[in-house]
């Protein structure tokens, strides 16, 4: 794998996949209207190689006043579609707002979906703003820290969250930033799982 | 149509050692997938991924 780490930002060139392709289609929406947002959980792994799709994107989305939500929504709607709900008053106000996620996908077909919220947690507000930039075949998409996804997928602890830590760490162990892996598994209170499935 | 008697512990351990092997194929690939270019590794990815996702 050719991947270049240097400079704040992770440049990758790749043939996109039809997840790839997805993920970016709807993340170009948000980087036109200058909306933040990471991506978190297992498209990470994916990104990075992973021989495995997924059903849904996990997206955390900066919270945006209802005004930019509605601009927003009008460019989404021209593609996808909102799984819930076809009003935009109800999916901010009913749906994000509460706060819980809707889901966009492209029309005619559930899967595979962006499942789109605003922040819930502390946790969540550090990674929209501590996320790590990917120019993925020349275009902007923003990650997770991979430190801190390592830990979080240990915290999720299914098997495939295990082996997604796992991959992600074989992949990257000498990249890591190994301060932040090891905050990340402390806070997490997974560095006993880290030992016994990654080490 | 009756099944077998099952013993759970066994089944138990079968399931850990599944996983075990998982992890240790994951480890193999992760190295194959560090070592290869990015055209190899992208392309092969892309024929599983955009499988499922017919």
């Amino acid at each position: 794998m050719k991947i270049d780490m240097s400079g704040g930002q992770i440049r990758l060139d790749k043939e996109l996949n039809d997840l790839d392709r997805f993920v970016m289609d709807f993340i170009q929406i948000l980087e036109k209207n200058e909306v933040n947002y990471v991506l978190v959980s297992g498209y990470l792994s994916i990104l990075f190689g992973r021989s495995r799709s997924s059903e849904d994107i996990d997206l955390i989305v900066e919270k945006i006043p209802k005004d930019r939500f509605t601009a927003m929504w009008k460019d989404i709607m021209a593609s996808f579609y909102c799984l819930p709900t076809d009003n935009p008053d109800i999916a901010y106000e009913t749906y994000l707002m509460a706060p819980t996620s809707v889901r966009f996908s492209r029309r005619g077909a559930p899967i595979p979906n962006i499942e789109f919220k605003f922040p819930k947690v502390d946790l969540d507000r550090w990674v929209l703003k501590n996320s790590r930039r990917v120019l993925l075949n020349g275009k902007t998409i923003r990650i997770s820290p991979v430190e801190l996804q390592i830990a979080y997928k240990l915290f999720l602890n299914s098997e495939k969250d295990i082996e997604d830590a796992r991959y992600l760490y074989r992949l990257f162990a000498e990249k890591l930033d190994q301060n932040l892996l090891k905050s990340s598994l402390e806070k997490l209170d997974k560095v006993d799982d880290f030992n016994k499935y990654l080490k | 149509m009756k099944l077998p008697e099952i013993d759970l512990k066994e089944l138990k351990k079968a399931k850990e050692q599944n996983f075990r092997e998982r992890l240790e194929f994951l480890d193999w690939y992760a190295e194959w997938v560090k070592n290869s270019g990015n055209a190899e590794w992208s392309s092969a990815q892309k024929s599983i991924v955009n499988r499922k996702s017919d």
